[in-house]
């Protein structure tokens, strides 16, 4: 019974410390930025699936679908930018 | 001597609400928006409401004799530290807010809080030793004495580095 009550107090806290160190880790940065960088990965990863498939499949158009991998990767790219020099702005204050 | 002691605690703790909740007022007024801050002092004001209308009952509760009794009055303080810690990391969560200093700062509190309840509790049910009770009476209530101050430090500490920041922008 004691030993039942302690266990119960020591999930208790166990929970409270897991809270907690999960509050700390939002302090880093901003919510908001790792969202974003986490957006921004999973475009990186859909364009090298597309450009794997598009080598895949030699024997049709690829010149067409190539062309549009290309504006894509060159939009990505320029979001990127954007993104980082935001960053820059924000962090370094420059 | 103990009662006194105790009407003592509860005489701080109805001052101690008037200025958490003056310290919340004050903070809404400066900062304008839903902050670190002001979620931090939300749920404190809100917990140091609840407490002391539970502090009654709990504490007639835990002078029954019976490790169950005492376990409720432990195991209560215990919950509290745990829905505050938690109640302010979701509204981080929610709200996409950046954890402030105060905000770190305040679960740390709950956090040695709850360690407190958790070692006393220990020492009751097993040795019953007492080693512990003075830390646990006095440590609490000057913990909680503590947080107003340290809240305002790191708050005032926040708002001079964001105007910092903005001049060194301009």
């Amino acid at each position: 019974m004691t030993y039942l009550l302690i266990f119960i107090l020591l999930c208790l806290f166990a929970a409270s410390l897991h809270y907690s160190v999960k509050l700390h880790s939002l302090s880093g940065e901003p919510q908001i930025y790792a969202e974003v960088a986490s957006e921004l990965q999973q475009r990186a990863h859909d364009l090298l699936v597309r450009k794997d498939h598009i080598e895949a499949r030699t024997h049709l158009d690829l010149a067409d679908e190539n062309e549009r991998w290309k504006n894509d990767l060159a939009q990505y790219m320029e979001d990127y930018e954007q993104e980082a020099l935001a960053r820059r702005r924000i962090h370094l204050g420059r | 001597m103990m009662d006194q002691n105790i009407e003592t605690i509860f005489s701080i703790a109805s001052y101690r609400n008037a200025v958490y909740i003056l310290f919340l007022l004050v903070a809404l007024m400066v900062e304008r928006k839903v902050s670190s801050i002001i979620v931090t002092l939300l749920i404190l004001t809100i917990g140091e409401n609840s407490s002391n209308v539970l502090t009654h009952t709990l504490l007639e509760l835990a002078r029954k004799p019976g490790l169950e009794y005492k376990f409720v009055w432990y195991g209560s303080w215990t919950l509290y530290s745990l829905i505050s810690i938690y109640l302010i990391y979701l509204l981080h969560v929610k709200l996409k807010l950046r954890a402030s200093s105060g905000a770190k700062f305040l679960s740390l509190m709950m956090l040695v809080f709850a360690l407190f309840q958790v070692i006393d509790f220990v020492d009751r049910a097993t040795w019953d030793t007492a080693y512990f009770a003075v830390f646990y009476q006095y440590g609490i209530v000057i913990g909680n004495l503590m947080i107003t101050p340290m809240l305002l430090f790191f708050w005032l500490r926040d708002i001079h580095k964001e105007r910092f920041k903005k001049y060194e922008e301009a």
